[in-house]
């Protein structure tokens, strides 16, 4: 059985534009007056992107993009250092009960992420909470599959000797850790953190129960509520839907290769 | 005691993780288990009743069975999809002849990467039935001269759903496949070919192998993702396109466990969060139950 070069290229282009057909149509149906939609198929880009993008505009939509952004990356950023702190810990460290911790954050990792959400959302209630973006950025604490890739990582990557050394010539440990330990572990650092903003950023369920105010809402919601803003509007809605993917577009572009890098070297080594 | 101050650091560096988990994790997490004994709500019922949600759930309701079902259904649909074409496609963008890989990567996976919300409402649009696409393309090029109602009728609708869910999930599949395609390393290949393996013998005989460990990992948090999947089917039929504002869609086949969940407890004017309590856990005991039997079924066929 031969395979040819050109077969491959082309079966895999073809794969390629399939998935990425209703995207462009996604991108292409933002650019039509709302009433031309549904008249023929919009295959081109029309001429009506600057009215939609001023009715999207109109609304909340920037707030909810900043809303999205600012809760995004605090989110990834106290994510990105408790896992690799505590990563760091399980990965380097010999302790009593080492096991048994670790364990029980494999199990959480389990355990699916709606179960407690009654209760946490009573419990927010009780702290005042609710209304605020804290309830959104409470889960970046406790990222059990964080803490299981750093930890599979920093066992693997970072050399002991060097920690030890370091040790030897009297320096603390959290010095250890953020000058020296932190380099190491800089692929899988991005390669989280690329999960994480993904995840805070298309987070739709939390939001949905905890925030009420429209001035509050993060992208996923603010899109949702589009629908009920501009009822007949469609391609401006469609617009922001556009809008609201183009960040992680960018960010993956840029980080497609870290990725892999990053999941090859930690938590799924064939 | 010296013991302790000698492991002083890794204690201090594990704190705060389980300090916060069992505030913000475990706390919600038993404390929603104790809500499904009961028959709170938001007009001041919290009496403790046993396992009375809990036979409501098994015993009366089939709009629990439907949810379950659907989700099932979708799940032995798509899922061995994901892999055989994962696997495939993955094995292409890695073979010698790509330049580009990262390319292919980033297009197959940018589905991933949308918001779940925009893709149920993308799909709403495309296979709406008087204004969708697909209809209009159909008619265009005269393939139907009527237009069909794909999200009105529940075998077109879990079709739908099924192809959503493909479209969506098989980049992060190829991702993971790309993963561990690229850490063997290329002189076992070599060694094959120079032996007079055919590029068939090869992925059977050794890709597929090779990838077992990623195909375990990936079928687990499959299972338990896909038994909590929401948000692309609740946007879907939130009635974004026309005429589609159904709840759980046409006769239900679209409507999901963690729906149903987010349904008797933040939804509609009962705010049953008993009820919802116990549809949490209750779904929670299938996702175990799957997973569980996922892994032995993996495990056997090792051995």
């Amino acid at each position: 059985m031969r395979i040819s070069k050109w077969s491959v290229i082309i079966v895999l282009s073809l794969t390629t534009i399939l998935f990425l057909l209703p995207f462009y149509i996604m991108v292409v149906m933002g650019t039509y007056y709302s009433e031309d939609l549904f008249k023929q198929l919009p295959l081109l880009p029309g001429s009506y992107f600057t009215q939609n993008l001023k009715t999207v505009l109109s609304g909340d939509f920037l707030l909810n993009y900043w809303n999205s952004f600012y809760v995004a990356v605090l989110f990834t950023a106290i994510s990105v250092v408790m896992s690799s702190i505590t990563g760091y810990a399980f990965g380097k460290f010999k302790f009593p009960g080492k096991r048994v911790l670790y364990l029980v954050i494999l199990c959480t990792m389990m355990v699916p992420g709606q179960l407690g959400l009654i209760a946490f959302v009573m419990e927010m209630k009780f702290f005042h909470l609710n209304n605020t973006h804290i309830p959104l950025l409470l889960a970046a604490l406790n990222n059990a599959f964080g803490v299981f890739f750093m930890t599979q990582f920093s066992e693997s990557s970072v050399p002991t000797e060097v920690i030890e050394s370091a040790r030897i010539d009297g320096c603390g440990e959290l010095t250890i850790f953020f000058r020296i330990v932190t380099p190491f572990l800089m692929p899988a650092l991005s390669t989280l953190g690329l999960l994480a903003f993904l995840g805070s950023w298309n987070n739709y369920l939390l939001p949905l129960v905890t925030l009420n105010e429209p001035s509050l809402y993060t992208l996923p919601l603010g899109i949702a509520n589009l629908s009920t803003m501009f009822r007949t509007d469609y391609s401006a809605s469609i617009l922001g839907l556009t809008l609201g993917t183009l960040p992680l577009i960018i960010i993956f572009m840029f980080g497609s290769k870290t990725l892999v890098k990053g999941l090859t070297g930690g938590a799924v080594k064939g | 005691m010296k013991a302790l101050t000698k492991h002083k650091w890794p204690y201090l560096f594990v704190a705060p993780y389980f300090l916060s988990y069992a505030v913000f994790g475990l706390f919600p997490l038993l404390f929603t288990l104790y809500i499904s004994f009961t028959n709170w709500d938001l007009f001041g019922n919290h009496d403790f009743v046993g396992l009375d949600n809990y036979k409501q759930l098994f015993l009366h309701d089939t709009y629990f069975w439907k949810s379950l079902g659907n989700v099932l259904i979708y799940l032995v649909a798509y899922l061995p999809a994901l892999i055989i074409v994962g696997m495939l496609c993955a094995s292409l963008i890695e073979s010698k002849f790509i330049r580009r890989k990262g390319f292919f990567r980033l297009g197959i996976f940018t589905p991933y990467m949308t918001t779940p919300v925009a893709i149920g409402i993308i799909f709403a649009m495309v296979f709406d039935w008087q204004g969708g696409m697909l209809n209009n393309f159909l008619v265009q090029i005269g393939l139907i001269s009527e237009k069909i109602n794909w999200m009105g009728e529940p075998d077109t609708a879990r079709w739908i759903i099924i192809l959503m869910m493909f479209w969506k999930n098989l980049g992060y599949f190829i991702m993971f496949y790309c993963a561990g395609m690229a850490s063997v390393e290329p002189s076992v290949y070599e060694a094959a070919v120079v032996d007079g393996a055919s590029p068939k013998d090869v992925f059977l005989h050794i890709t597929i192998p090779l990838l077992k460990p990623i195909n375990l990992f990936l079928i687990i948090t499959s299972i338990i993702g896909g038994l909590q999947l929401v948000e692309e089917p609740m946007l879907m039929f939130s009635g974004w396109a026309s005429g589609s504002a159904l709840v759980g869609g046409p006769e239900g086949s679209a409507f999901t466990p963690i729906w149903y969940m987010f349904d008797a407890a933040f939804n509609g004017s009962s705010f049953k969060y008993g009820k919802g309590a116990a549809i949490a856990y209750s779904t929670f005991l299938f996702i175990a139950l799957f997973s569980l039997a996922g892994i032995k079924w993996l495990n056997r066929k090792e051995s």
